[in-house]
């Protein structure tokens, strides 16, 4: 795999120095200007899409191409202004986050909307505009934890304030805000763990225009607890488990707008330095567990990394950061995959072990990944037993020697 | 399934997400198009897995083997797949040594995962895929006695299911051993499980030895069915065979009335080397604890050395997590099968080797009533799923054994 050469190369791509760009920039179109690839879509059914052309499966009208571009953009005014990479909102100051949006070009006074730049009549060219997809953008907008209910359709965000409140909003898939009268009907309830004792104490939140809050005091950090919302009135409750390492700051309060070296450039030595993980986040602040890795060539070279993405994993629980669970968990399945095709150097007892094994941890890996976007802590630790248990039948099929071979 | 398309944009915009994480964590929503495509890729692992069910006038709800049929299911082949669902085999993988029915390869449940998760592309337009049709045969070739149902029988047009109960005189003058017993549906799409047994034969539930076994097959639809060379079924002359079968329609047969004559093919074993089957029922106790602890215990000591070649859990209800181990009378312990039962999915589970166990050996289930399909809890829209499994008054088990062949002999 030529992952690593490729990462490299991206990452200077997106170097923050050369990273700003306007949001509507009248692309002057450079012939280099990489355009984010065609995807096909219904008009009517924007969850259709597809890689070719064609008709709708729902309601049979021809597909229109799209192109999705994953951007950098405000938190709180989502693309009002764009980037290739991180930085700081010129409005506010606050970081950027990212998301997934349509590209489109026009001409001034045209409604047509164009998937490649060009030039219009008038011989201006045309200007380079973005649109909010559903699902787009699933970042917090107060500063919270952000998570996605069961039904996809609902979205929420908990913030636990300095001040002891914790509040909870409510969005659609484009992450705008949900109505008054939506909001009206829903019913949610929030335990709060105490530290010392374990004992849950159960809080009703009351609506207050269009969030919803509890006056729960000042717990110790990290604080846990979890909310049941109902959506619709008689409904099933929906359970979603925050644990909020530090007080959640609205993002205007947050640092101030200087732009702070990400450098990409130190990931390429992350790239090199894995899977020794320990050396990896200290100078960047780079959590390793979100850095893709190459499949390394030999068997236990990939043990090694799945043990670590497990643990990795784990961290991630017991932080509560569960929407970037997915990055670990995909991986190990890409090792495990990767291991499956190494079954042939086993002993049959070895084999036979192996491959419901690695069966499992796919399975489980993909589990890991539904239930991280929604939240749900007591389904993701289950998930998470399965996934050990996999991974421990694994190493037990693959013995450590097995494959060391010379480079 | 919204949710998932996000992740559809394309291999760039995935580079670049991978590059951007690596600076900052943002959003759970990566975007990733699937490399793999349904005509190319899916296909084929259905129609190689999958069209003996999932395949028009199958049993199973919904055909997979076009492209228009399998997409709108994408959403329900996730959640199947990463339950374990599907394909239909309930036995914990890790555990013991079953024989195992073809189960999907790691390599083929993340191509139709990433498939189903990542945009669910078609594919070349142009391609034209094979027309895929039910294949209605018998699998283990023409069988030596082919016994018809006596008479046409209907689910009537207001009945979703029904169980069935039908008498097959064979007609035979002479004792016989049956190597192998199948079913030839007459409707497939309505025959959704079968058992065949020899009639009249006694139950061995009170008994403490072998007695010998009558069930000739819990049938399924896709199943491989098992012949065995070794064992076989005794039927005695001029005996009857007894088949219950569940029908039950899909969603598109709503209100209609369907009608079956389907037929059970019974295959003879060669006089000679055959060892009858027999069977060691494993009962629980009459009236199980109505405490509230959610596990329960309880074994069955064997009185003589025997062989044990199958385990069927032949009467559990379903949503329950089963363990079974034999317990030797040295302490060792030998674990047998784990498994979450399904009600509708009962089968006989055939051990790779036999299993020696002396006498004394104590064959010990222990049986979980938390429903462990946290799957159904999650994704919601399974009826029932969320309620608390009713505690089943009792639950049967039985192992399929022969008498051990030779005594082991001293060093």
């Amino acid at each position: 795999m030529k992952f690593a050469a490729l990462l490299f190369a991206l990452a200077l791509a997106v170097n923050p120095a050369a990273a700003p760009q306007a949001a509507r920039s009248g692309a002057q179109a450079a012939p280099s200007e990489k355009l984010p690839p065609l995807s096909y879509t219904c008009p009517m059914h924007p969850e259709i899409l597809e890689d070719k052309g064609g008709t709708c499966p729902i309601c049979k009208m021809d597909l229109v191409p799209i192109r999705l571009d994953s951007v950098w953009t405000c938190a709180t005014k989502p693309l009002a202004v764009v980037r290739d990479g991180p930085g700081r909102c010129p409005i506010d100051g606050t970081a950027l986050v990212q998301v997934t949006a349509a590209v489109s070009w026009t001409c001034t006074g045209g409604t047509e909307e164009s998937t490649s730049p060009g030039t219009c009549t008038d011989g201006a060219a045309k200007t380079k505009t973005y649109a909010l997809r559903a699902h787009g953008n699933h970042n917090p907008q107060h500063g919270g934890i952000f998570f996605m209910a069961p039904d996809n359709t609902h979205h929420l965000e908990g913030a636990y304030l300095s001040s002891g409140i914790f509040r909870m909003y409510f969005y659609d898939e484009f992450t705008k805000p949900q109505k008054l009268a939506a909001v009206r009907t829903y019913k949610a309830t929030l335990n709060v763990k105490d530290a010392k004792t374990g004992k849950d104490t159960v809080y009703s939140l009351v609506r207050s225009g269009t969030y919803m809050q509890a006056q729960i005091g000042k717990q110790p950090l990290p604080a846990e607890m979890y909310a049941t919302v109902t959506f619709t009135p008689g409904g099933k409750g929906n359970r979603f488990d925050f644990a909020f390492p530090t007080y959640s700051k609205e993002p205007h309060t947050a640092a101030a707008p200087t732009m702070t070296s990400a450098a990409p450039a130190t990931t390429a030595p992350l790239v090199e330095t894995l899977p020794a993980p320990a050396t990896a986040s200290s100078s960047s602040g780079i959590d390793p567990a979100l850095v893709p890795l190459p499949i390394p060539d030999t068997v236990p070279e990939m043990l090694a990394q799945l043990k670590t993405r497990t643990e990795q994993i784990r961290s991630f629980i017991d932080k509560g950061a569960f929407a970037a669970i997915y990055v670990p968990a995909f991986q190990a399945k890409d090792l495990a995959l990767a291991l499956d095709e190494h079954k042939g150097e086993l002993t049959p007892a070895g084999r036979k072990l192996a491959e419901p094994a690695i069966a499992k941890l796919v399975r489980s890996a993909y589990l890991l990944d539904a239930f991280g976007d929604i939240g749900n802590k007591q389904q993701i630790s289950e998930a998470y037993a399965k996934f050990m248990e996999a991974e421990k039948d694994i190493h037990a099929a693959f013995p450590q020697s097995a494959g060391r071979n010379p480079q | 399934m919204t949710q998932k398309l996000v992740r559809t944009a394309a291999a760039v915009a995935f580079v670049c997400i991978c590059v951007a994480i690596a600076i900052q964590p943002a959003g759970a929503h990566k975007a990733i198009t699937s490399k793999y495509t349904y005509n190319d890729d899916v296909f084929p692992i259905l129609r190689e897995r999958c069209a003996s069910c999932h395949v028009p006038g199958g049993v199973a709800p919904m055909s997979l083997m076009t492209y228009d049929d399998a997409f709108p299911w994408a959403e329900s082949i996730r959640a199947e797949l990463v339950a374990a669902h599907m394909p239909p085999w309930n036995a914990d993988e890790g555990y013991g040594e079953i024989k195992r029915a073809h189960t999907l390869t790691p390599k083929e449940l993340d191509i139709i995962l990433t498939w189903a998760t990542g945009g669910n592309p078609r594919g070349s337009l142009d391609q034209k895929l094979p027309t895929v049709e039910l294949k209605n045969e018998w699998k283990l070739g023409a069988p030596d006695l082919a016994l018809k149902l006596p008479a046409d029988f209907t689910l009537a047009g207001d009945k979703m299911e029904d169980t069935q109960e039908f008498t097959l005189p064979t007609g035979t003058t002479e004792a016989r051993w049956i190597r192998a017993v199948d079913l030839l549906p007459g409707t497939p799409s309505i025959v959704r499980s079968a058992t065949i047994y020899v009639k009249g034969a006694a139950s061995g539930a009170a008994s403490t030895t072998p007695m010998p076994e009558h069930v000739l097959a819990l049938w399924l639809p896709g199943q491989d069915s098992a012949s065995n060379d070794t064992v076989a079924f005794k039927l005695p002359a001029g005996a009857e065979i007894g088949l219950r079968v569940h029908y039950k329609k899909t969603w598109q047969f709503e209100g209609k009335a369907l009608t079956d004559r389907s037929s059970v093919g019974v295959y003879f074993a060669k006089a000679g080397n055959t060892q009858e089957l027999l069977s060691v029922p494993i009962d629980s106790p009459a009236a199980a604890s109505s405490g509230g602890d959610q596990a329960i215990k309880f074994s069955k000591t064997l009185s003589e050395d025997v062989q044990a070649l199958a385990l069927s859990p032949d009467k559990v209800p379903g949503n329950i997590s089963l363990q079974v181990e034999a317990v030797k009378p040295d302490g060792s312990r030998i674990p047998m099968i784990r498994l979450n039962t399904r009600a509708d999915w009962d089968r006989r589970y055939w051990f790779e080797t036999p299993m020696t166990l002396p006498r004394g050996t104590r064959v010990e289930v222990t049986a979980n009533l938390q429903d462990p399909d946290m799957l159904s809890a999650a994704f919601t829209s399974t009826p029932g799923a969320a309620a608390a499994t009713a505690r089943p008054s009792s639950m049967h088990l039985t192992l399929n054994v022969v008498p051990a062949r030779s005594k082991p002999s001293a060093p």
